[in-house]
C-alpha cells in the first residue's frame, strides 16, 4: 500500500513538475510560463479586471487570458496583484474580496481563496502565502496566512491600518501600513506580529537592496484622506532595527511611487510628479534628474531583461499600454494590454 | 382649455379648420378618442404655440418634439419611467440592473446631457447632473415630451442630446373617477396605484399614489464561478413609493392657478456586478417637489398673458454599504416669470426669467455654498402664411462668477402639401446648447475643479414628415430626421498624479444620425382599434479628438430601433412594445463591446363594464423572448418575467352639473 502511494505521489510530482511554469510559455496555444504576467483592474464596479502576458520571446502580449482559457468567464472586479508560486498563479481581486488560484501552465481555474477583505498583495514562502487586507476603511487592516495546499487561511494575524506592500526577509514579514505610517513586523517561524516601526506618511512600497537593507516608499498622505503631506524614502535596517535614511520630497502636491529595485539590489527606481527617477542604494540625497517622463500607473523591473516596465492606464476606460526603457530610460517597445494595467509580476527561466 | 379654445380662434385659417373638423369627425368614431388624439403628437403643424397653464415653454416649430404615446405610458402605467422611454425611443437607457438607476442617453449624449423638465421646472439632481428613470414612476405625470436635440435657448441647462417634459395636463370637464390597481409577478414583485381625478368647471384635482416592491431575486448566468451557475441575484431589493398630486383652479375666466406635488421615497440594494462582492451597498432616495404655477391674461391686452411659478425641491441620496455612511442632501427654489404677447394672429413674442438657487449639504463639498443661477430667454414665433413658421430664440444665463455662453435657436416649419387627407412638411433647426459642470464636478474634494467650462453643443438638423388619412379609419404618419451636433468641452473625469480624480475639459465630439418613425392607425365603426409603430435610428458619435479620435463613444449603438403594437376589440387589447439594440462599445477604443440584444414585452387586457364600474385583467410578460442581454457590462438584466393585476376603475358621470 505504502509502495503505491509513493509510486502515486512521485507521478504527481512528475506531473507537477512537468506542468509548472518553468516551461517554455507557447501563448499562441494557450501555455504561459517564463515572461511578465500583468495585473489589469478593470473599471471599478465592472468586474472586467483582467490578466494580460507577455512573452519574452516575442514581447507580444496576450491580453484577457483567464477568460480565454475558461471560456469566457468573468475574473472579477479590480485585479490588484498578480504573483506566480510553484505551478500556480494566484490573482488578488480587490474588490471581489477574493484570490483567483490559476494552473500557470494553461490559466485554467484551479480553485478560490474567498471571502477576503479588501485583499491587496501577497508573499510566498513555500507553502504559506501572506495576504494583506485592508478590511474596513479606518480599522485596522489584517495578514492572512493562507495554506497553499488547500487554499484555506490558516491565520489571520492584524496589523496596521491599510496594510499594502509586504516583504519577507529573513524569515521576518515586513508590511506597510499605509494609513498608520508603520512597518508591521511578523515572525514567519512562530506566525505572530513581532513588532511595528514608524516611518513616514503613508508607507506603500518595500525593497530589499544588496546591502541587506530595506527600503521603504512613504507616498505621503494623499488629499483624498485628508490634509496631504511630503512623502519621503526612508532606508530602514533590519539588523538593528533602526532607520538610517529619510529622505523627504519636495512637495505635498505629489505623491511619489512604484518603488523597485533592480535584479543586483543596488539602483532604485521610483515615480514621483510624472517622471521617473534612479537613484544608488548608496546615495544619500534624492537625485534632481529623472530619467523618463511619462504617465504611469505600475512600475517593475524584469530581471530577467533589466528593463524597467512601466504601465499607462490612460483613461480607465479601455486598454492600457505596457512600455518598457532600458534601466538609462531609452524606450525600448511598448504593447497593448487591458484595462487598467498596474503592476507586474514576472517569471524567470 | 380656455387658451387653447381662444387660440385656435385666432388662427384664422379655413383650411385648417376643415381638417380639424375632419380629424375630430375621425375621433369621435373612436371609443379611446383621449388616447388615440391622432394628430395631438404633431407638433410641427402650424398652430399657435400651445400655452397650457403646464407648459412653461413655447411649442417650436421645426423642432423635433415627441410626444410619448398615451397607450404605451398606459400600458407601463405601474413601471418606472425607464421601462416606457426604452421601447418608446431611440433612446438608450444605461440601467445598472433591475429597479436600480437608470439613465436616458438621447442621440449620443449622456445621461447628464438630457434635461428633465417637470411643469416647467428642472429636476435633473444637482450633484450628479442626471435623472435617475427608475425614481419616476410612469404614471406620475400626464404627458411625456421629448425635444431632441441642443435647445438651451429654450429649455435651459442641459438641454444638449434632449429635453424630456413631464406636464400635468389639467382637463375642466366634470369628473369624478377613483382608480385602483393591483399587480403582482415574478420574484414577488409587487405593484399598486390608485389614483382619484376630481373636476368640475373651476377645478381639476387628480391625485396618484404608486408603489412598487420587489426582493428582485431574478435569476442570472454568474460567469465567475465554475460551470457558469444561473444564480438568484443577491442584493438586489428595492421598494418604492411615490405620490403625486396636481391641483389646478380656473380662478377667473382669465386666471389659473396650479398646485403641484411630487413626494417619492426609494429604498434599494445595489447589486454587485458579476463576480463583485456582496459589501451591504444600500441607497434611499427622497425627493420632495412642491411648486405652484399661476397663469392669467391681461383684462384689456388679452393677447398678452402672463406665467408665474415657484417650486421648492429637495433631493436626498443616502448611501451606506460595510464601510461607506454618506448622505448628499440638496435644497432648491426655482421661479420663474414669463410673459408671452401675440400680435395679429400671426407673430408670437415671449420673454421669461428662470431662477435656481442650490443649497447644498454635502460632505464633501470643502467649498460648500450656495449657488444661484438666472436665465434670460426671449423667443418669436412668425407665422406670415398658413404654410410657413419660423422661430428664433435667445437666452443667457448667468451664474455667479461663472456665465456660459450665450445660445440660440432658430428653426422652421414649411409645409410643402397640406390638404384634407394629406400633408407633408419640413422642418429645419439650427440650435446651440449648453450644460453648466455639476455641483459635484466644481464642489467635490477632492478632484472638484472651479475652472471648468460649460459644455457647449452646436446642432443642424432637419426633418420631413408626411402624414396620410388612407381612409376615414386608416391613418399613416412618417417622419425622417437627419440631424448633427457638435460638443465641445465635454466634461471627464480624469485620474491625477496626485492620486485622485477630476473633472477637465476634455472632448470635443461629434454625433451625427438619422430617425425614422412610421406609425400607422385605424379606428374601426366595429370598435376594432389598431395602432402600430416603428422607430428606427442611427447615431454616430465619435470623438474629435484625443487618442480615440473618430471611435464611436461607448454605450452609444450604432443602431437602435423600437416597435410598438396595440390592438384593441371589444374589451380585449394587447399591447406589444420591443426594442433592438445594436453592439455598444464599453472601450473608447472600441476593442470591445457588449453583443446586439432584442427586447420585447406583452401587455393583455380584457376589460369589462357593470354600469359606471370598469373592472380590467392584465396580464403583464416583460422581456418575454427571455433575452440574456446587459446594458452595462456585467451587469446583468433579469430575463421573462410575469405579472398579472386587477384595475378597478369608477367613473361617477357628472355631465348633468353640467
Amino acid at each position: 500500500m505504502k509502495q503505491t502511494r509513493f509510486i502515486l505521489l512521485s507521478l504527481c510530482s512528475v506531473f507537477v513538475l512537468l506542468s509548472s511554469c518553468s516551461k517554455e510559455a507557447n501563448p499562441e496555444e494557450g501555455i504561459y510560463g517564463p515572461g511578465i504576467f500583468i495585473a489589469n483592474e478593470g473599471t471599478f464596479n465592472q468586474s472586467n479586471g483582467s490578466v494580460s502576458f507577455i512573452s519574452r520571446s516575442t514581447y507580444q502580449s496576450y491580453n484577457d487570458i483567464y477568460a480565454k482559457a475558461n471560456g469566457g468567464a468573468v475574473l472579477g472586479d479590480v485585479v490588484q496583484s498578480v504573483y506566480v508560486h510553484k505551478d500556480k498563479v494566484y490573482v488578488v481581486v480587490n474588490n471581489s474580496q477574493k484570490v483567483q488560484v490559476v494552473n500557470c501552465e494553461n490559466f485554467t481555474y484551479s480553485g478560490v481563496i474567498s471571502d477576503r477583505n479588501l485583499p491587496r498583495y501577497m508573499a510566498f514562502n513555500n507553502q504559506r502565502g501572506y495576504l494583506t487586507e485592508w478590511q474596513n476603511f479606518g480599522e485596522n487592516g489584517r495578514v492572512s496566512i493562507i495554506n497553499l495546499i488547500n487554499n484555506s487561511v490558516a491565520k489571520q494575524i492584524t496589523v496596521g491600518k491599510l496594510p499594502e506592500q509586504l516583504l519577507i526577509y529573513d524569515k521576518m514579514l515586513y508590511v506597510t501600513n499605509s494609513n498608520d505610517s508603520t512597518v508591521s513586523v511578523i515572525d514567519l517561524t512562530y506566525e505572530i506580529l513581532d513588532h511595528t516601526f514608524t516611518v513616514g506618511d503613508w508607507p506603500t512600497g518595500i525593497v530589499q537592496d544588496a546591502n541587506h537593507k530595506l527600503w521603504i516608499l512613504c507616498s505621503g498622505i494623499p488629499a483624498w484622506a485628508g490634509t496631504s503631506t511630503n512623502g519621503s524614502l526612508v532606508r530602514y535596517n533590519p539588523d538593528t532595527d533602526e532607520i538610517e535614511l529619510r529622505l523627504t520630497f519636495p512637495s505635498s502636491d505629489f505623491q511619489p511611487a512604484y518603488l523597485c529595485i533592480n535584479k543586483t539590489g543596488n539602483s532604485l527606481f521610483y515615480y514621483y510628479d510624472g517622471k521617473v527617477y534612479n537613484m544608488g542604494v548608496n546615495e544619500t540625497v534624492l537625485p534632481s534628474n529623472s530619467i523618463i517622463t511619462t504617465a504611469a500607473y505600475g512600475m517593475g523591473i524584469d530581471p530577467a531583461s533589466g528593463y524597467l516596465f512601466v504601465t499607462d492606464a490612460g483613461d480607465f476606460m479601455s486598454e492600457g499600454t505596457v512600455k518598457w526603457y532600458n534601466v538609462n530610460g531609452t524606450f525600448v517597445g511598448s504593447a497593448t494590454v487591458g484595462v487598467a494595467p498596474n503592476g507586474f509580476f514576472f517569471l524567470e527561466e | 382649455m380656455f387658451n387653447r379654445l381662444s387660440e385656435a380662434r385666432a388662427l384664422n385659417n379655413k383650411n385648417v379648420k376643415k381638417i380639424y373638423i375632419y380629424l375630430a369627425l375621425i375621433i369621435l368614431q373612436i371609443s379611446l378618442s383621449a388616447s388615440l388624439n391622432l394628430f395631438a403628437q404633431d407638433t410641427t403643424k402650424i398652430t399657435l404655440p400651445e400655452w397650457a397653464i403646464s407648459e412653461s415653454y413655447p411649442r417650436v416649430p421645426g423642432m423635433k418634439i415627441q410626444t410619448i404615446d398615451s397607450l404605451q405610458q398606459r400600458a407601463f402605467y405601474g413601471q418606472p419611467l425607464s421601462f416606457l422611454l426604452e421601447t418608446a425611443t431611440g433612446a438608450y437607457i444605461r440601467s445598472v440592473g433591475n429597479g436600480a438607476s437608470a439613465g436616458l442617453s438621447v442621440r449620443g449624449a449622456g445621461a447628464e446631457k438630457t434635461n428633465f423638465l417637470w411643469n416647467g421646472f428642472h429636476i435633473n439632481s444637482g450633484s450628479l447632473g442626471s435623472m435617475d428613470l427608475s425614481l419616476l414612476p410612469t404614471g406620475f405625470t400626464d404627458k411625456i415630451d421629448i425635444a431632441y436635440g441642443p435647445s438651451s435657448s429654450v429649455f435651459g441647462n442641459a438641454g444638449i442630446g434632449a429635453s424630456v417634459l413631464l406636464q400635468s395636463m389639467p382637463h375642466y370637464t366634470p369628473k369624478l373617477q377613483i382608480t385602483a390597481g393591483q399587480q403582482f409577478g415574478s420574484y414577488l414583485a409587487g405593484n399598486s396605484f390608485a389614483s382619484l381625478e376630481y373636476a368640475g368647471a373651476k377645478h381639476a384635482l387628480h391625485t396618484r399614489i404608486m408603489g412598487g416592491w420587489s426582493p428582485n431575486a431574478f435569476l442570472y448566468e454568474d460567469k465567475s464561478l465554475p460551470d457558469f451557475p444561473w444564480l438568484p441575484m443577491p442584493q438586489a431589493s428595492y421598494h418604492q413609493i411615490s405620490v403625486a398630486n396636481d391641483a389646478f383652479f380656473r380662478l377667473t375666466p382669465r386666471a389659473e392657478l396650479g398646485v403641484l406635488v411630487h413626494l417619492n421615497h426609494q429604498r434599494r440594494e445595489i447589486p454587485p456586478p458579476i463576480g463583485g462582492t456582496l459589501n451591504e451597498a444600500l441607497q434611499l432616495d427622497q425627493n420632495i417637489r412642491v411648486a405652484a404655477v399661476s397663469q392669467f391674461t391681461h383684462p384689456k391686452y388679452h393677447s398678452l398673458i402672463t406665467r408665474i411659478g415657484i417650486g421648492y425641491f429637495y433631493d436626498k441620496i443616502r448611501y451606506t454599504d460595510k464601510d461607506i455612511k454618506d448622505t448628499a442632501e440638496t435644497h432648491q427654489i426655482q421661479a420663474y416669470l414669463s410673459q408671452k404677447w401675440t400680435k395679429w394672429g400671426k407673430l408670437h413674442l415671449q420673454w421669461g426669467l428662470h431662477y435656481q438657487g442650490w443649497i447644498p449639504h454635502i460632505r464633501q463639498y470643502q467649498n460648500q455654498s450656495t449657488e444661484h443661477r438666472l436665465a434670460l430667454s426671449a423667443s418669436a414665433t412668425w407665422m406670415p402664411y398658413s404654410w410657413i413658421s419660423v422661430f428664433v430664440s435667445l437666452s443667457q444665463q448667468l451664474v455667479s462668477g461663472y456665465n456660459p455662453p450665450p445660445t440660440a435657436s432658430i428653426s422652421s416649419s414649411w409645409y410643402l402639401i397640406r390638404n384634407k387627407k394629406s400633408s407633408l412638411s419640413i422642418q429645419m433647426q439650427l440650435s446651440n446648447g449648453y450644460r453648466l459642470p455639476t455641483l459635484n464636478d466644481r464642489f467635490w474634494t477632492p478632484g472638484g475643479n472651479p475652472q471648468l467650462k460649460a459644455e457647449y453643443s452646436y446642432n443642424i438638423e432637419t426633418g420631413v414628415e408626411w402624414k396620410q388619412i388612407l381612409s376615414p379609419s386608416l391613418t399613416l404618419e412618417n417622419k425622417a430626421t437627419g440631424y448633427c451636433m457638435w460638443i465641445n468641452d465635454w466634461i471627464a473625469w480624469q485620474p491625477q498624479t496626485q492620486g485622485y480624480w477630476t473633472p477637465i475639459n476634455l472632448k470635443y465630439v461629434r454625433n451625427a444620425g438619422l430617425e425614422y418613425h412610421f406609425k400607422l392607425q385605424a379606428a374601426y365603426p366595429n370598435g376594432l382599434i389598431w395602432q402600430a409603430e416603428v422607430g428606427y435610428q442611427f447615431t454616430n458619435a465619435i470623438n474629435l479628438n484625443g487618442t480615440d479620435k473618430h471611435l464611436q463613444l461607448i454605450y452609444v449603438p450604432p443602431h437602435t430601433a423600437n416597435l410598438f403594437v396595440f390592438i384593441s376589440y371589444k374589451g380585449f387589447s394587447l399591447s406589444l412594445s420591443g426594442k433592438f439594440s445594436d453592439l455598444r462599445y464599453i472601450r473608447t477604443n472600441n476593442s470591445r463591446s457588449l453583443p446586439p440584444y432584442a427586447i420585447a414585452h406583452l401587455v393583455l387586457q380584457k376589460t369589462f363594464k357593470i354600469k359606471n364600474v370598469q373592472l380590467s385583467a392584465q396580464c403583464l410578460l416583460f422581456n418575454f423572448t427571455n433575452t440574456n442581454y446587459q446594458s452595462i457590462e456585467n451587469r446583468p438584466m433579469p430575463g421573462i418575467t410575469a405579472h398579472g393585476g386587477i384595475i378597478i376603475e369608477w367613473n361617477k358621470n357628472k355631465n348633468k352639473n353640467k
